[in-house]
């Protein structure tokens, strides 16, 4: 019933709904650029939403990531160039659609499977996260150590190529967020003598860096390659890309097929909308009686893939309210909005302002019907419109934003120093191999898993052995020991390190 | 091709040792003479000493395939000039960038940006001098009016000369 007052709440204030068909436009913009995401799009517009209402901030961003994963599907059809990396999986029947002529036809089947895997993830999640939180309050620090333990092992070795290079990259984000003071003893741990970080590495120019003024490297050393020339998606045929009812109705199965699938991964920390969204295709294309078209321009190669792309959202900050482990980057730069605007996250956070989380639930559901209309008869206008965007113009724009913004965040001159080195460091570890996603989720659960072993220690009699003695703790132990072992497996079988 | 990946995969498995093994050395200055024990130190510590591990497994598997051959090394060899130019882009923009916050912080941010927009522009391929002209007066103009003004942050003054200070008459 709650999800009801959420709606009454988001339709009774003007401000909200703007916001949410704002975060829908950008979002879906954003996705559409290649090399830009949504992720780095809220990290750029975290700053602005300190000086906003709570539901509208939370609102704004929330529908951004909602938009930015379906807007990763534009480019994949238009450009053979992913938006997102879960769009690769788009690109494989997308792009051969839009040779054919029928890009507006491939974009409205990746709207609608979008909105229905979208709002299937939302569904799902309005109906048992207030289960996870009751089961979240009975767990205490050993089984919540154990979770993070899991977590980091899930995050490091799972998301990228390298399960070697993934686990450093969680390992260096944990200790970046040890700089700062004990939150125990309140002594300096690792600060360097800079009294400025005596109260830790800010999380928003870090996201900036990683997110936003790494992609402008990126970008520069691409700025010679040769811009491939594509044709404009409203001089196709209209009448041959209008979607009937005939056509879209055997990719339903598919749809909803991974639209659970999604929602599934998407509860899961660090997996995301790449793995979700392969699973998926390579599922559809198992089960798909005309197999042999997929790959070549199938509907339904576009149906799966989106659908679980986006079923992936909603999920996702299960265990970001319930836990406060965030499932996905989104999630994690999510964390400093609530706490700036005074929700501590975690199972508590369904009892001291559960009215808030429905309402964002709500504004994601109304953010859906704002892609989903804005996506269906927009997206060869976005489409076009990016085409005629030159990336020596929009990238320096970007330069200079990110600047601003990081310096926005707490006023500090300091922070847009912090921004430039995780900049340059996330570019670096970008073009080696490493896993800047990985490292922003450690980083943002690196304190309170120390902070949970800790007290597990002061509960326990005979020190770390509290992790084998609570089952629930266990179990979570040796998930993260399997995940590890499993993924070295398939190293040794090959795959490299 | 397969002795340049595996040269750069033991290098950056060396830089991993380099960073684990900087940030290990660094969790011995963390006091554990305090109530908490050696508590403090125990995540610290175990993050680095992961780092220097993984890194050390990720050099040894690197060396073990580098194996040159002469093919590999021209083909390198060609990649090298082209990276090598691309290498100057980027050094440019991260001397822009550095210039630019130091710029911020002794001339303020109108002055510093409207310096620093055109230069951006120069490095990603623009040459239009009304283009750099248009940047340099709209840029500060844009991003002071939506962040200083409309969202009442406090700007960035100069320590030794402010265009706003003059604007404003002060």
């Amino acid at each position: 019933m709650e999800i009801f007052a959420g709606l009454l709440t988001v339709f009774s204030d003007p401000w909200v709904c703007i916001w949410i068909v704002a975060g829908a436009l950008i979002g879906m913009v954003v996705g559409a650029i290649p090399g830009l995401t949504s992720a780095a799009a809220i990290a750029m517009l975290v700053p602005v939403t300190f000086y906003m209402e709570p539901l509208s901030a939370l609102a704004f961003l929330y529908v951004i990531g909602k938009s930015g994963r379906y807007g990763g599907s534009i480019a994949a059809i238009l450009f053979n160039t992913p938006g997102t990396a879960a769009a690769a999986a788009t690109q494989i029947d997308g792009f051969p659609l839009s040779q054919k002529g029928l890009s507006s036809k491939a974009m409205k089947v990746a709207t609608v499977s979008s909105a229905i895997g979208d709002f299937t993830g939302d569904v799902l999640l309005i109906l048992f996260v207030g289960f996870i939180a009751r089961v979240a309050l009975m767990l205490g620090p050993p089984e919540l150590f154990s979770i993070y333990f899991a977590a980091f092992v899930v995050i490091g070795s799972v998301i990228g190529d390298s399960i070697l290079r993934g686990l450093a990259s969680a390992a260096l984000g944990i200790v970046i967020a040890m700089i700062g003071l004990d939150p125990i003893t309140s002594q300096d741990r690792l600060t360097f003598e800079f009294y400025q970080l005596s109260g830790g590495v800010p999380l928003v120019p870090i996201i900036i860096g990683m997110f936003v003024f790494a992609e402008v490297f990126a970008q520069l050393e691409k700025r010679d390659r040769k811009v491939e020339a594509f044709h404009d998606p409203l001089r196709d045929d209209k009448a041959a890309n209008r979607l009937t009812w005939a056509e879209y109705r055997p990719c339903l199965p598919h749809v909803f097929r991974s639209s659970f699938i999604g929602a599934f991964i998407g509860m899961l920390p660090g997996l995301g909308s790449s793995i979700a969204a392969f699973i998926s295709y390579g599922e559809g294309k198992r089960r798909a009686a005309n197999a042999d078209k997929w790959g070549k321009g199938a509907l339904e190669g576009v149906a799966a893939p989106e659908a679980a792309n986006n079923a992936v959202s909603g999920p996702s900050m299960a265990p970001l309210l319930t836990l406060g482990i965030p499932g996905s980057t989104i999630a994690a730069i999510l964390i400093s909005v609530f706490h700036i605007h005074g929700f501590q996250l975690g199972p508590t956070l369904f009892l001291t302002s559960r009215e808030i989380i429905y309402s964002l639930f709500a504004a994601g559901l109304v953010g859906i019907v704002a892609y989903g209309i804005i996506g269906y008869y927009g997206a060869a206008y976005v489409g076009r419109m990016i085409l005629k965007i030159p990336t020596r113009i929009l990238y320096p724009l970007i330069f200079l934003t990110s600047f601003v913004s990081a310096y926005a965040a707490r006023g500090s001159l300091f922070d847009v120093w912090i921004m430039m080195i995780a900049g340059v460091a996330g570019w670096l570890m970008r073009k080696h191999g490493f896993n800047p996603p990985a490292f922003i989720i450690s980083f943002v659960l690196a304190r309170g898993a120390e902070e949970a072993f800790r007290q597990s220690l002061r509960l326990s009699d005979d020190g770390l052995m509290i992790f084998v003695q609570r089952p629930v703790a266990a179990v979570f132990i040796v998930i993260g020991v399997f995940v590890i072992l499993m993924r070295a497996r398939r190293m040794s079988r090959g795959a490299g390190p | 091709m397969i002795a340049t990946l595996a040269k750069r995969e033991a290098l950056a498995g060396l830089a991993m040792v380099a960073v684990g093994l900087g940030f290990f050395a660094a969790s011995f200055g963390i006091d554990v003479r305090e109530q908490g024990g050696i508590a403090p130190r125990v995540f610290p510590m175990a993050g680095a000493l992961l780092i220097a591990l993984l890194g050390a497994v990720q050099a040894g598997l690197g060396t073990a395939s580098a194996d040159p051959e002469p093919e590999d090394q021209m083909a390198a060899e060609e990649g090298d000039q082209g990276h090598a130019r691309d290498a100057w882009h980027v050094a440019g923009l991260l001397a822009l960038s550095a210039a630019y916050v130091i710029g911020i912080n002794y001339f303020g941010y109108l002055v510093s940006t409207a310096a620093a927009a055109p230069i951006a522009l120069y490095l990603f391929g623009v040459r239009s001098i009304s283009g750099f002209a248009v940047a340099a007066v709209l840029c500060p103009a844009v991003y002071h009016l939506v962040f200083f003004v409309g969202l009442g942050v406090f700007p960035p003054f100069g320590l030794w000369f402010d265009l706003l200070d003059v604007i404003q008459g002060n």
